[in-house]
């Protein structure tokens, strides 16, 4: 069902990316011709300056009366580039309303991506043998105490609890290669990686050759360090992209347990 | 001012030129931007048109394919149950 899905998606999501590639060309049209523009009103200017020599007066005239044409121009040229400027965003925002309408069937197929490389367990066939519960009530005891021995207790009691907080934030731990694995596991369907680049990734820019697990947190910097900008470009705002990184990241997270 | 040299004339005549040449330069720019600017923005219309059929038409068909998916799955599950009874029957 997933491959279905991949399959018939997999052209729209093209037609999307390539859509985006020409919008970005149609905003860079606007840039040159805000570049030209700038161009033009310096030539404007030393133009003006000129007919400040001019020989005479029936001259400084004509040329007067170019320059008001031609600043009748530019006026028209900064009209048209308001209402370009209006149009792109409008495209964008339908491009974005197309995107949007692809999710339901891009979280489906992460969806099924994950399911499929979960690994399943079959509960073993034939009768078995049944284990009677441990309902036996147990005494809750314990030694006395007196005042100096309780106060002591909880020091080294407040002392272990500061342990458990440094244990906890330590959290899980993975190397790059198995995190990118679970990532893989999770949305290869969507993003797919390689392990073994993302390891060699890490080691390098740590400056280690032999490279020990690491903590959560760190290894989603990393990600972010390496896969951001790739990231980034299968989208169309930078906020949505990471909006959009965050809440995977975060249900990986979930989902490891860490 | 009022007398002008042949020297002058020419001088005069070559800012003319030379304004006219930045009226005609400033003309052209924006006419070739208005058309490079439908012919985009048109191009990306209709695109945008065609795509938004396409994810109609994808919808429509993924769910249809997801409905009978389901069904068989259903069926599936329902036909290892009712197995499962006969053997115990």
């Amino acid at each position: 069902m997933s491959e279905r899905i991949r399959d018939r998606l997999e052209p729209y999501e093209e037609r999307i990316r390539d859509l985006e590639g020409r919008i970005g060309r149609i905003r860079e049209r606007i840039e040159n011709f805000e570049e030209m523009k700038s161009r033009l009103a310096k030539r404007l200017r030393e133009l003006e300056e000129k007919k400040k020599r001019a020989v005479s007066r029936s001259e400084a005239k004509i040329i007067q009366g170019i320059i008001e044409e031609i600043k009748k121009e530019q006026k028209k040229a900064r009209g048209y580039v308001r209402q370009k400027a209006g149009v792109v965003r409008r495209l964008e925002k339908r491009l974005t309303r197309q995107h949007k309408k692809a999710a339901p069937w891009r979280n489906k197929l992460n969806e099924f991506h994950r399911i499929s490389q979960r690994e399943v367990t079959y509960w073993e066939t034939g009768e078995r043998e049944a284990v009677p519960l441990n309902v036996e009530r147990r005494g809750v005891t314990g030694p006395k105490y007196s005042s100096e021995e309780k106060a002591g207790l909880e020091k080294s009691a407040s002392y272990s609890s500061d342990e458990g907080y440094e244990r906890k934030e330590a959290g899980k731990r993975l190397s790059p290669a198995e995190y990118i694995k679970e990532w893989n596991r999770y949305f290869g369907g969507e993003f797919p990686l390689d392990p073994e680049e993302f390891e060699r990734g890490v080691k390098g820019a740590l400056k280690t050759g032999e490279l020990e697990s690491m903590s959560i947190p760190d290894l989603e910097n990393f990600f972010r360090l390496f896969y951001g900008k790739r990231w980034e470009s299968r989208y169309l705002t930078r906020r949505g992209a990471e909006k959009e990184l965050n809440k995977r990241l975060r249900s990986l997270r979930v989902y490891l347990n860490a | 001012m009022s007398e002008d040299t042949p020297k002058q004339s020419t001088d005069q005549s070559d800012l003319i030129k030379e304004a006219n040449q930045l009226l005609e330069d400033t003309r052209e720019a924006n006419q070739r931007f208005l058309a490079e600017m439908e012919v985009l923005t048109k191009g990306v219309e209709e695109e945008l048109i065609e795509a938004g059929k396409e994810i109609d038409r994808l919808d429509v068909e993924l769910a249809q394919f997801e409905k009978e998916a389901v069904d068989k799955m259903d069926a599936a599950v329902l036909d290892f149950i009712a197995g499962d009874e006969e053997e115990e029957e």
